[in-house]
């Protein structure tokens, strides 16, 4: 799991702390603070170029997406815009069918 | 003749008690801080501690400054004589020896003052730019957190693509 943090609202005026870092303290997770919005933006163009891509039906904030879930199944290679098999938020509402497209995938 | 040990001992005694002579008068303390923050910037992993240290640091150079009061050798000099007084200096007999050696030394605890409070928004602002600059230290078992820019998305793509083999969840989310 990658987890992208990225400034967003008014009150993110400082990257994340090592108590806001340790909310998702799984080992298996790798964690980037993204100042510019490089992933953002390089998701918006993957959504734009792919017809089969999932399109979220929320969270844009100043022209970014943020507070949402993106999975990529197996065989996805950055590099070639994959397609989402999911792609939703805000994160806190959509655990149960984030649930669902991860048992799919396995 | 003294034996080789006992040479060593009192030179070692001598020296600390030069340090402790010295941290008595020098704002030692408020140093160590301001190189211990410094250091912070550079040792990444160890910052949290090096901050807390310069931190502590800082207590010990109150204190010290607090103590260096009582190197005075004369502790009512200070009252006579006010700072801008009567000027030191070659040629000028109108003045006693002693007048100018308080004159010197009022200035000199001026200085100082100004010295510390360099040394203490120093410090303040090594603290202040480490917390605003970089990211928190990742939990346990995790890799460091990565500053992505526009120059550096590669380490993103790196780690999308070292498992390919399973599916991956990408989450962006707001610090706060």
């Amino acid at each position: 799991m990658l987890v992208v943090w990225e400034p967003i609202l008014a009150t993110d005026w400082r990257p994340p702390g090592g108590s806001t870092l340790s909310r998702i303290a799984d080992d298996r997770v790798r964690q980037f603070w993204d100042p510019k919005h490089v992933v953002s933006s390089k998701l918006k163009d993957h959504a734009t170029r792919t017809s089969l891509q999932t399109k979220p039906d929320c969270c844009i904030q100043k022209g970014f997406y943020w507070d949402e879930a993106i999975l990529f199944p197996a065989g996805a290679h950055w590099r070639d815009a994959p397609a989402s098999v999911f792609w939703n938020g805000p994160v806190v509402r959509i655990v149960p069918s984030l649930e669902n497209s991860l048992s799919e995938e396995h | 003749m003294l034996k080789q040990g006992t040479g060593i001992s009192a030179s070692v005694a001598a020296i600390l008690s030069s340090v402790a002579t010295i941290s008595c008068c020098l704002p030692l303390g408020f140093a160590a801080a301001l190189g211990a923050g410094a250091a912070s910037a550079f040792f990444t992993t160890l910052r949290p501690w090096l901050l807390g240290l310069s931190v502590a640091l800082l207590g010990v150079g109150f204190w010290q400054q607090h103590r260096a009061k009582q190197c005075s050798t004369g502790p009512h000099d200070w009252e006579h004589t006010s700072v801008g007084g009567p000027y030191c200096g070659v040629g000028n007999d109108s003045v006693s020896a002693g007048d100018c050696r308080i004159h010197r030394r009022q200035v000199l605890r001026k200085m100082k003052r100004r010295l510390t409070g360099v040394a203490v928004a120093a410090v303040l602002a090594l603290l202040a730019a480490a917390y605003l600059w970089g990211p928190g230290s990742a939990p346990r078992g995790q890799e460091p957190v990565v500053t992505l820019s526009e120059g550096n998305p590669a380490e993103f793509e790196k780690a999308f693509d070292a498992d390919s083999n399973v599916p991956r969840l990408v989450l962006l989310l707001s610090p706060t």
